[in-house]
């Protein structure tokens, strides 16, 4: 009797486990299509961390033109522009690692929330200096990415596609953005030396 | 000598009289004008109450941020080719645009009102710091996840707004700060009602579709209609 109000018990004890059977085990499938080497996606994965850092930063420069006393709203557009920018690029490298068969796992980590070193600026100059310099530092980390994605260190694999990707969309609009921001840095500088006041306060209003 | 004290006395006290908070600006713009050394310049933008929401409404705002990229990560999620749901990586794609939009209406809005945005202290606010929670779970998981973060979110809103409201007048500071708990209302605490109306209707939903013994095809077609909103 005992035994078999224990098989009772049980069973109905499973039967209330599989009421709601919500997880689905990853399907056992081929992953020969998989071909995107380790080394290229750790790789990716420090490009998107950095990307999302580079969005923080932007967006304390842009909270800092923002600010009562400092009034630059122009600017402060400016820098929210990039801040979102820098976001999606985040997202077009995480979109272009789930199409290469990517990211199944490992995705909580991904991304991890940056501190941000800086958020007072003595100048737009004084920002505009910095973003100049992150956008460098940008740059060369998908220069880096790109090596690594085009040799692969133990297969010499080349990743034509994605080191096609990073080169023509993400170098081109780093090129095109950095000559932006040093086009601005230099028209803001050239009137700093004597008419500093107001050369930010109109070229302000002119962004 | 005694009139020349009452008239100390009386300068002394009209100088204090210009220096409350009302008339900070004209009298640094007096003291500027007079002397061109002059140190102090506070022209700032604050009034009503708004100095003791200020932390409240950088602690919101850096929630608001941080649960924008737990989002894009279930996007992440269900994107992969194992999970393939493009109706559940809509939503999450959705609600993590909102919330970074949120993000930088809050921040609009501190400096706005002559506050300093916090940059400090991130990471302590994600999803996947509660508990050891990841983040790689299931459909009805995902919605139960995100239901819960939205009524935190909502909670915190009102928090913030009560703290601005009248009922927190008693507390000796000034807190009320009107402008403020409209600014709450318009733009959040109505959104909140809608989002967290619309994902336990969802929760619900699934949670029905699920209760057979091989949801897979209800959980597909669930997603097929989530992709169609």
């Amino acid at each position: 009797m005992k035994f078999f109000v224990g098989i009772v018990l049980l069973s109905l004890a499973a039967v209330a486990l599989a009421d709601l059977s919500c997880s689905n085990v990853p399907v056992d499938m081929t992953t020969k299509w998989i071909d995107i080497k380790h080394s290229c996606v750790d790789a990716m994965r420090k490009q998107i961390q950095k990307e999302i850092h580079a969005s923080y930063q932007y967006l304390a420069m842009a909270a800092y033109f923002s600010r009562d006393t400092v009034n630059r709203p122009g600017f402060a557009e400016h820098f929210f522009g990039s801040a979102k920018e820098e976001r999606e690029h985040a997202l077009h490298l995480i979109e272009y690692l789930s199409m290469r068969g990517n990211l199944t796992s490992g995705v909580t980590n991904l991304i991890t929330s940056p501190t941000v070193k800086k958020s007072e600026w003595s100048s737009a100059v004084d920002a505009l200096t910095d973003a100049l310099n992150l956008e460098a530092e940008v740059t060369e980390s998908i220069r880096g990415l790109i090596i690594t994605c085009e040799t692969d260190p133990d297969s010499k694999y080349n990743d034509y596609h994605l080191v096609d990707y990073l080169t023509g969309v993400y170098l081109e609009e780093q090129y095109k953005g950095q000559r932006e921001l040093a086009g601005k840095l230099s028209t803001l500088k050239k009137m700093m030396a004597s008419h500093g006041e107001i050369g930010e306060f109109l070229y302000d209003k002119d962004l | 000598m005694k009139s020349f004290i009452a008239i100390a006395v009386l300068l002394v006290a009209s100088l204090a009289i210009t220096t409350a908070e009302d008339d900070f600006c004209y009298s640094n713009v007096v003291q500027a004008c007079s002397n061109s050394k002059a140190g102090v310049f506070d022209c700032n933008s604050k009034f009503g109450g708004i100095s003791n929401s200020e932390n409240n409404l950088n602690a919101f705002m850096k929630k608001k941020l941080a649960t924008s990229y737990d989002y894009m990560l279930l996007q992440t999620h269900f994107d992969s080719y194992q999970k393939n749901r493009p109706g559940f990586k809509k939503l999450f794609n959705g609600l993590s645009d909102e919330s970074w939009d949120e993000t930088v209406a809050l921040i609009k809005h501190i400096t706005k009102r002559g506050g300093v945005v916090d940059f400090t202290g991130f990471g302590t606010d994600r999803l996947s710091a509660v508990g050891s929670e990841k983040l790689e779970i299931d459909e009805l998981h995902a919605l139960a996840v995100a239901l819960d973060a939205e009524k935190k979110l909502g909670n915190d809103a009102i928090k913030v707004h009560q703290h601005a409201s009248h009922l927190n007048h008693q507390e000796g500071k000034v807190s009320y700060d009107p402008e403020l708990t409209q600014f709450m209302e318009e733009k959040f605490l109505e959104k909140q009602a809608t989002t967290i109306r619309k994902l336990s209707g969802y929760a619900n939903d699934l949670k029905k579709l699920m209760s057979v013994n091989d949801p897979s095809l209800n959980v597909y077609l669930f997603d097929e209609y989530l992709a169609k909103q």
